[in-house]
């Protein structure tokens, strides 16, 4: 809702969404059934501003791993309608997309594409995001069990794993069969061909980058 | 010598990332490494400042000159990269 579809089509942000038609409706219903809202509800409140527009990033960034063509939504008018509905988004994400802006503005396509992997949580096979930016502040819930490391993009995530933490233990994320060698070659290019995206079912940029170009008129008239 | 996977989570980045280190690599080189997969990429440069690593969330960071198996960090723990003064 917040990058995909047209600015000038858009009714509401995902966090008014969610609001509106999500958790006043769930949490009428905990109230009228007696029952508390669940520990985690302010984490969930929290998370409404911020999760998905790292998840935005994280797809666009690696849309090679995706098999749509993901839309960036980020011209200088969806950048004011996002500062618009979460004050602040551009010293957070703008941040990042100033620098991929930049890379595509000086025909760098390369730099924007990431050589690595992200960190997969544990529990949800998300990666974990949270704040870049000037207020940089991304945490990952680290549980060390039977010798082995296990990440969790939020301490929901990380109590689902306690609860029942032998059910979970076996699971491997794709970043841990890269590390346990069962992707070759060991690069972001085996792990392509080991999810079955040749060049053909790659995301590409949704508009061929044609959004940039918002951009460079700007900069020529500055 | 041997690969030693951390999680880069770089100062200003959206997202921690898989970097293969040296076990004999030092603090100062590891925070190299991590700088390829952000600096340019996800995060803008900060010429006037230094990288520094520390364990994830914690307020000390290591030397620079620190060897990652003279360190307490253990493989595919998470690290935070980030620009000091010095």
């Amino acid at each position: 809702m917040d990058y995909y579809t047209p600015v000038e089509a858009r009714k509401q942000s995902f966090k008014e969404f969610m609001l509106e038609w999500i958790v006043v409706q769930f949490e009428r219903q905990l109230l009228d059934l007696g029952l508390a809202k669940p520990w985690y509800w302010d984490t969930l409140m929290r998370d409404l501003e911020i999760t998905h527009h790292g998840m935005h990033m994280g797809v666009w960034s690696w849309r090679r791993t995706v098999w749509w063509n993901p839309a960036a939504g980020v011209t200088p008018a969806e950048r004011d309608w996002l500062e618009e509905k979460y004050p602040g988004w551009n010293r957070r994400w703008g941040r990042v997309w100033d620098v991929m802006t930049d890379n595509l503005l000086k025909g760098n396509e390369a730099a924007t594409l990431p050589e690595t992997l992200p960190l997969i949580c544990h529990m949800s096979n998300l990666p974990i995001t949270h704040i870049p930016g000037d207020d940089w502040d991304v945490q990952d819930y680290t549980v060390e069990y039977e010798g082995r490391l296990y990440h969790f993009g939020s301490e929901v995530d990380r109590w689902c794993f306690q609860i029942n933490p032998d059910h979970y233990k076996g699971h491997m994320t794709l970043v841990d069969r890269f590390l346990a060698g069962k992707i070759l070659p060991p690069s972001l290019e085996g792990a392509l061909a080991y999810m079955g995206l040749g060049a053909e079912e790659q995301g590409r940029d949704a508009h061929a980058y044609a959004w940039i170009e918002h951009f460079r008129k700007l900069r020529a008239v500055a | 010598m041997a690969d030693f996977p951390l999680y880069s989570n770089f100062q200003g980045d959206f997202v921690p990332k898989l970097v293969l280190v040296d076990s004999e690599d030092n603090m100062a080189q590891v925070a190299q490494k991590c700088a390829y997969h952000s600096i340019g990429k996800h995060v803008a440069p900060q010429p006037d400042k230094v990288l520094r690593v520390r364990r994830h969330r914690a307020t000390e960071c290591y030397p620079a000159s620190l060897r990652v198996c003279d360190s307490d960090l253990k493989p595919t723990e998470i690290i935070d990269v980030v620009f000091a003064d010095s």
